[in-house]
């Protein structure tokens, strides 16, 4: 069973405790300050949730990751009322891998921007990073996610995709999944895509009474289920669920 | 090494005497501006139109986003050189040693075998254009452009530099200012030219800028393909290529522009390439980028008319010392309308290659269909590979699909390839072959061919 820190204090730096399988939560604005520096020793395995609501009038927020040699860390990054700037670093030591899953529900008039960079900085690192957007009303999102395969990470395999999907006549989307690769013996990969449901899963979907609204609600609970697919626990795989619910 | 590869070899090192310079001088005034008006005896607009563009160059910065051209001395650059009077009107009457030059290039060959008509710029004047007959009586025109500024003054005026305006960036506006020589094509409504037009651009004097512009209109239901090579010596001083491409493709119409750019590699190539496509027309651009020192090259399609589609095919690939930042962008700007961009990029050496793209949408852009796949060969230790691509999506309608991938050559096809005999640099060279193929195979021919080649030579002492 995994064991969960919910962080409550103002602290800057955070080196995660040399204990298996941790899991450490961000989502108390109140005690969320608005740079912080996590630290995970070689060969540590964790899981990581940040839930980041409206924080008020603030310039710019970021977090920053160092995974040790060997370690291994998955993140969920859930974007809420959140408008302004989110910049999310990941430095990668040897053998370190990384599983990225970020959802973006925006509506209103919510404009969020966002710059996370994956650095791969030695050999056999590796990584998958996901990111899924929702965009209603007239919500806008700026969102580059670069992979950066440093000279010395040889064997590295790295994947960034990306989907957004529009509901908003007036929501706007720009997405920037940039790869900056300086070593040869690699895989590396993105995608990135904006897609409608055909008209054939339309019909379906309406035949079977679903309405347009209805439909659009089973879409992004199917994206929200995918988001938290891979989290070990069951009770906050709830709570995050009964969060993006309560917003759709 | 074939003696073929060789031949082409000597394009980057060979060159002609150019007694001519002398009459020049280095960097860019406004009296040099209004010379190469006078010179040219253009109308008073186009003077007015130069003069602009030199305020707005003066103005703008150098750009901050990608490779840096802080090296790239300006005032050491010779903007305008003419190396024989007028042009000729047949072939045999070109200068011999000018002659030699294209002559290597296979241009008065392929224009006898399969081209519909051929223009051969030489550093800043074009001095040699034709066109087949038959296409002349359809009412084609394909001119040297300064020619066409006095003959076709109608067509010419409305269209220069309105799809790519002076102001886009620093070089667009250097190139308002200073342009000469170029290609004019003119193709009438519903005509329909099955064979290849091509113009070459050779630079041949040391520190030399050619600033050639190409204006093209298709009208509607017309369709044709053309063809741009470029070339320069290499010097171990810095040339500058800022090349200017304007096409008009009218309602229904079909037009392919195909280009193979091998500038010797310390040639800054700074072009700019763009398209507009109305209602139910297609643009097609084909392009190969090899040599130069650093490349920056985006060919643009701008699609304007509901049901306009664009396909963007290209290679680019930088060796040792070079920077090859190229890529696509689209702009959706009406509705139903579709995009593909493939390209492919191999970095060797310690070369560095940087797809950039952008797609945009636009809100009123309904249905957009949109598929971008890049994937880079980086094949040692030393290269570089980036790949920026930017979509801005502005309506919620658009299906977009980009893929891209890195990685270098499959161990397993060098193992088959070496085991068939094949030494380590031939497996490696038709590897990337076989990887460039779904672009070559877009080309005629006899410039796949060349691409190849040009693989073949950038491929020499390859370790794989």
């Amino acid at each position: 069973m995994s064991k969960i820190i919910e962080l409550k204090s103002e602290e800057k730096n955070i080196i995660l405790p040399e204990e298996a399988d941790i899991i450490v939560v961000e989502k108390d604005a109140a005690n969320m300050p608005f740079e912080r520096i996590f630290t995970l020793a070689p060969n540590m395995k964790a899981q990581y949730i940040l839930i980041l609501p409206n924080l008020g009038s603030i310039e710019s927020f970021s977090r920053q990751w160092h995974i040790g040699e060997g370690a291994s860390l998955d993140v969920y990054y859930l974007f809420l009322d959140y408008t302004h700037e989110v910049k999310l670093s990941h430095d990668l030591a040897t053998r370190a891998q990384i599983n990225s899953h970020s959802l973006y529900l925006g509506r209103n008039q919510e404009q969020l921007k966002v710059q996370a960079d994956y650095n791969f900085n030695d050999e056999a690192s590796g990584g998958r990073v996901a990111v899924d957007a929702l965009l209603n009303d007239q919500a806008k999102l700026r969102y580059g996610a670069d992979i950066n395969v440093m000279k010395k990470a040889q064997r590295s395999d790295t994947r960034v995709d990306m989907r957004l999907r529009l509901m908003g006549k007036d929501s706007r989307g720009q997405l920037v999944p940039g790869l900056n690769i300086a070593a040869n013996d690699v895989k590396a990969g993105h995608s990135a895509s904006t897609f409608q449901l055909s008209a054939e899963d339309m019909f379906y979907l309406r035949s079977r009474g679903l309405s347009p609204d209805e439909i659009q609600k089973l879409f992004a609970l199917s994206m929200a289920n995918k988001f938290v697919s891979d989290l070990s626990d069951d009770d906050l795989k709830k709570e995050l669920l009964n969060i993006i619910s309560s917003r759709l | 090494m074939s003696e073929d590869i060789k031949s082409h070899d000597s394009l980057w090192d060979d060159y002609n005497q150019s007694d001519y310079m002398q009459q020049t001088k280095h960097g860019l005034t406004e009296a040099l501006v209004r010379q190469i008006s006078a010179e040219k005896e253009e109308p008073e607009w186009m003077l007015a139109h130069r003069l602009e563009s030199l305020a707005q160059f003066q103005k703008m910065s150098l750009p901050t986003w990608g490779p840096d051209l802080s090296a790239l001395n300006l005032d050491k650059i010779t903007y305008y050189a003419k190396a024989m009077e007028g042009q000729a009107q047949s072939w045999d009457d070109v200068p011999a040693d000018i002659k030699n030059t294209f002559d290597k290039l296979g241009i008065p060959k392929a224009e006898q075998e399969v081209l519909a008509g051929v223009g051969a710029q030489y550093e800043s004047t074009v001095i040699y254009h034709s066109l087949k007959e038959e296409y002349q009586k359809k009412g084609v025109i394909f001119e040297d452009l300064d020619v066409a500024l006095k003959k076709y003054p109608e067509l010419v005026r409305p269209h220069f530099m309105k799809a790519m305006p002076v102001t886009l960036h620093k070089f667009a506006a250097l190139h308002g200012a200073v342009w000469s020589g170029g290609t004019f094509l003119y193709i009438p409504a519903g005509v329909v030219i099955d064979e290849p037009l091509q113009a070459y651009f050779r630079m041949n004097a040391k520190g030399m800028g050619q600033f050639e512009h190409t204006l093209i209109i298709v009208e509607a239901g017309a369709q044709a393909h053309y063809i741009e090579g470029c070339s320069a010596p290499r010097y171990g001083v810095d040339s500058l290529h800022a090349g200017g491409v304007e096409i008009y493709v009218r309602e229904g119409a079909r037009f392919r522009y195909s280009s193979v750019e091998s500038w010797s590699k310390d040639a800054y190539n700074l072009n700019t390439k763009r398209a507009i496509v109305e209602k139910k027309a297609h643009m097609e651009w084909v392009g190969g980028n090899f040599g130069s020192n650093v490349t920056m090259l985006y060919p643009c399609s701008i699609l304007v008319g509901e049901g306009a589609s664009a396909d963007h095919l290209g290679v680019a690939f930088a060796n040792e010392g070079q920077i090859q930042d190229t890529g696509a962008k689209v702009i959706h700007a009406a509705k139903n309308t579709s995009s593909n961009i493939v390209m492919k990029s191999i970095s060797k050496g310690g070369g560095k290659s940087i797809y950039r793209g952008l797609v945009e949408i636009a809100p009123q852009a309904d249905n957009a269909v949109v598929s971008v796949q890049c994937d880079a060969l980086i094949l040692d230790e030393i290269s570089v590979s980036d790949t920026i691509p930017v979509m801005k999506i502005n309506n919620a309608s658009a299906t977009i699909a980009h893929e891209a991938n890195a990685g270098k050559i499959n161990a397993e096809d060098m193992f088959y390839l070496r085991s068939r005999g094949l030494k380590e640099a031939e497996a490696a060279a038709m590897i990337v072959n076989g990887f460039i193929d779904p672009i070559t195979k877009e080309l005629p021919l006899e410039y796949s061919v060349e691409m190849n080649r040009m693989v073949e030579l950038e491929m020499e002492n390859s370790v794989g």
